[in-house]
């Protein structure tokens, strides 16, 4: 039918190649392009008188309107199959087997059920078992001030400002965390660095709670705790090292998700975000979504999940 | 920076995938339950191939996650060097079994003593032997999958078949969708 395959060249003129299940990115492009098929089909459409008879009149108002989706994908957890702690712990030992107990960690994922391009979480947290312990912090501020002695005291391995600047357009960047002294702030932003920290999250900003009056003791509280942030609706935080027991794990766990339900609660009242899935993997495993218990009837007793010496 | 066209894989899809890597641990050559005085078990070989070190990593890579899954409480560890002459070695040391409570009568308890730690040679050889070799020393119980596992088993395959067989005819509808659109892509330029 000639009529027929016009239409599905027009068709597949318009509406981009896609892989069968549209993105969300692309559903914009597929509305814009809906618009187009419209005027398309009312001037072309009707080759055949056939055709005009049959084609529908009310096609401009009922054609297919891609809406944007405006929250995150959820599934449905029944289709999930869903692991105690315990048995998911003893997986991923399986999985890890054979590489050196600090080298891989276990990661916790929680997906929340929120709306896209929203404010997002961010905040920082003190694990009861902290994962990594050696975190090396770069203070700005006034060199020979009082809070530069602070910082150094505290356990900052770069301090000072102008010195600090250079090197960090050299790309020698020796740290993992940046703060600034409220009074180095002006030369902070007029010194451009945000090119070359902002990718790797480590522009000082007020936001995040890197710019700051007391140096030490901010200093001392980065050097235990573990930040995280919401990326496209999901948390991913490390939580563990392989060699921790059950209980350790559960421990840490405990305070991350009370922490993460406090975050989500402080957002609600203009967001509603919601904690919808729960996942735990490791640097080589896939992930196991939990279910929230911590063993089950036939779990392995946990005093035989050993730490491996290596 | 993130990358802009990750999706959430479907749910079912992630089950799919994660099933078949459990089952592969579950069953397979390797899920063998080995015995109580088995105390650590330590593999030692080199990280390249050369020298006759590929059973060893295949052995780690293959068996040893089933031999941890079955047996959680045995530290299983890998040393590596980077000799490809140097030691290719599984060795196994044994723990001095408790006698059993209420079997000994007299008052002087009986004094066993551990099996001298045993080694295992893997150079040049395949990792099945070496398993072999492994649960005859040791006398290691092999588990049998259930009848639930091999069943879960063939449904995975057969669904991996179907959904290649799918994935090639699509391929076909879609490269003709995109060889026309092409086509009037070129004839509209043109014109």
């Amino acid at each position: 039918m000639a009529s027929a395959n016009r239409c599905i060249a027009q068709l597949s003129r318009n509406i981009i190649t896609q892989p069968l299940r549209p993105t969300p990115q692309l559903s914009q492009i597929a509305f814009l392009s809906s618009q187009q098929l419209r005027c398309a089909s009312v001037g072309k459409g009707a080759h055949s008188e056939n055709a005009a008879k049959y084609k529908r009149k009310d096609q401009g108002s009922t054609q297919k309107k891609k809406k944007a989706r405006s929250t995150f994908i959820q599934y449905d957890l029944r289709d999930a199959e869903q692991f105690n702690l315990c048995d998911a712990m003893q997986y991923i030992r399986a999985f890890e087997v054979g590489r050196p107990p600090s080298s891989s960690k276990y990661e916790m994922h929680v997906k929340l059920r929120s709306i896209k391009n929203g404010p997002a979480i961010r905040n920082r947290l003190r694990l009861p078992h902290p994962v990594k312990t050696d975190l090396r912090i770069c203070v700005i501020c006034p060199p020979d001030s009082a809070a530069a002695v602070q910082a150094k005291k505290a356990g900052a391995v770069l301090v000072g400002e102008d010195e600090v600047f250079d090197l960090i357009k050299e790309g020698k960047i020796e740290f993992e965390r940046c703060i600034c002294h409220i009074d180095s702030l002006q030369k902070l932003n007029k010194a451009a660095l945000g090119r070359i920290l902002g990718p790797r999250g480590l522009m000082p900003s007020t936001k995040m709670g890197t710019v700051v009056k007391d140096v030490e003791t901010t200093v001392r509280e980065m050097v235990g705790g573990s930040e995280y942030r919401e990326r496209l609706g999901v948390i991913r935080m490390a939580i563990g090292q392989l060699g921790f027991s059950p209980e350790e794990m559960q421990k840490n766990i405990k305070a991350f998700m009370e922490q993460v339900k406090k975050d989500v609660a402080q957002m609600s009242d203009r967001i509603s975000k919601d904690v919808h899935e729960v996942v735990l993997s490791s640097t080589n495993s896939p992930g196991f979504s939990l279910n929230g218990e911590f063993k089950g009837p036939n779990s392995v007793p946990t005093n035989q999940m050993t730490v491996e010496t290596f | 920076m993130t990358n802009k066209t990750l999706r959430m894989v479907s749910i079912l899809q992630r089950m799919r995938k994660l099933k078949t890597k459990l089952l592969a641990i579950r069953i397979g050559p390797g899920a063998v339950i080995l015995p109580k005085d088995v105390k650590k078990i330590n593999l030692e070989f080199a990280k390249h191939i050369e020298g006759g070190h590929r059973g060893a990593r295949k052995f780690w890579r293959d068996i040893l996650p089933r031999l941890k899954y079955r047996n959680p409480a045995i530290p299983m560890t890998v040393s590596r060097h980077e000799t490809p002459t140097g030691p290719s070695v599984l060795t196994v040391t044994f723990t001095t079994p408790t006698p059993a409570a209420g079997s000994s009568t007299d008052a002087t308890p009986v004094k066993l003593e551990a099996r001298p730690p045993l080694k295992i040679d893997m150079r040049n050889r395949v990792e099945s032997e070496i398993l072999n070799e492994l649960v005859k020393a040791t006398g290691g119980t092999e588990v049998a999958p259930t009848e639930v596992e091999l069943e879960e088993k063939r449904e995975l395959e057969e669904e991996a078949e179907k959904s290649s067989r799918d994935r090639e005819r699509s391929l076909v509808v879609r490269r003709e969708r995109k060889r026309e659109e092409e086509m009037l892509k070129a004839a509209r330029g043109v014109a």
